[in-house]
């Protein structure tokens, strides 16, 4: 299954996609650290073409909280539209 | 009065119109004046000079994405109103928030401003410090003016924080003191606080290391 999301979250912190876990989360997954955080959250805003503000990166601190806000902003991957 | 410097530490402080606040806008540049001075090793790790260091410390500070930034921080007011002391403290989710806060405001605000190699051994410096769980209360910082020091500021600093922190319910206060620094460890030791670990920040590129000591005292 495609799932541009958790690849690019696994290419962030170097680590293969399929480890990344729908609980994976800032602070408690494997080198998901505040600098990572960002890191993602660029990634996403590149692959995607939206731009998150300050409060949306604070907020949005697992693979799940993403998800669902690319969903609601109608940019889902593939796994969240059903694909 | 003997003058000895142990009896001095020892002694209760006169804080007859001294003040306290949490109140830090317009007072920024005095507490990053103190702030660095609970916070000389790790600077030295994360910066290449002193005039890089108070940069990236203040743009933190001003982006409220310090963890000594309002409202984790307490100052001691003398009777003209200079700041002569300091302590930060943030639970669990404070300090998760301010890293991410600080990691944001470098990305969006310090471009620039901020090197990477500086970014790195931030990271590589937060991963080193110590784990701090929910009801726990971390020390980020606590320094006393050079003024001051020696008079028992920063015995009663460490007693306001800890009756703080009790009162808010933490039951027990955590800290990282940089090994080298053997003056703060004898501190905390006097107050009670004790080793759990430590963390090793190495920066391969400048050949700098950074071993900070873990430490707690349990409420």
């Amino acid at each position: 299954m495609s799932d541009r999301l958790r690849q690019l979250v696994g290419e962030t912190l170097e680590v293969p996609p399929e480890s990344v876990t729908d609980d994976a989360a800032y602070g408690t997954f494997k080198g998901w650290d505040s600098i990572n955080h960002v890191r993602i959250i660029f990634a996403i805003e590149d692959a995607f073409g939206i731009a998150l503000s300050d409060d949306e990166v604070m907020q949005l601190r697992s693979l799940a909280a993403i998800r669902a806000c690319l969903a609601g902003r109608g940019v889902g991957d593939d796994e969240s539209s059903g694909a | 009065m003997t003058g000895a410097q142990s009896d001095r530490r020892r002694a209760v402080p006169d804080l007859t119109g001294y003040s306290i606040t949490s109140e830090v806008a317009g007072r920024e540049e005095s507490l990053l004046e103190l702030e660095g001075l609970a916070s000389l090793a790790a600077n030295a790790f994360v910066f290449d000079d002193d005039e890089r260091s108070l940069a990236v410390r203040r743009l933190l500070l001003l982006c409220g994405a310090a963890e000594f930034a309002a409202p984790s921080t307490t100052l001691l007011l003398d009777p003209v109103g200079t700041p002569v002391g300091m302590y930060a403290v943030c639970s669990a989710g404070d300090l998760s928030s301010r890293r991410l806060a600080g990691a944001v405001a470098v990305a969006r605000r310090g471009r620039g401003l901020v090197r990477p190699d500086e970014v790195r051994r931030m990271q590589r410096l937060a991963a080193a410090q110590a784990p701090v769980v929910d009801g726990d209360v971390y020390l980020a910082r606590i320094a006393v003016a050079s003024s001051a020091a020696g008079t028992g500021v920063g015995r009663w600093l460490l007693s306001h924080m800890f009756d703080a922190a009790r009162d808010a319910g933490f039951t027990r206060c955590v800290l990282d003191v940089a090994d080298e620094n053997t003056h703060a460890g004898a501190f905390y030791a006097r107050a009670g606080f004790t080793e759990f670990g430590t963390g090793v920040a190495h920066d391969e590129d400048t050949g700098r290391s950074c071993t900070l000591r873990h430490l707690a005292y349990t409420f």
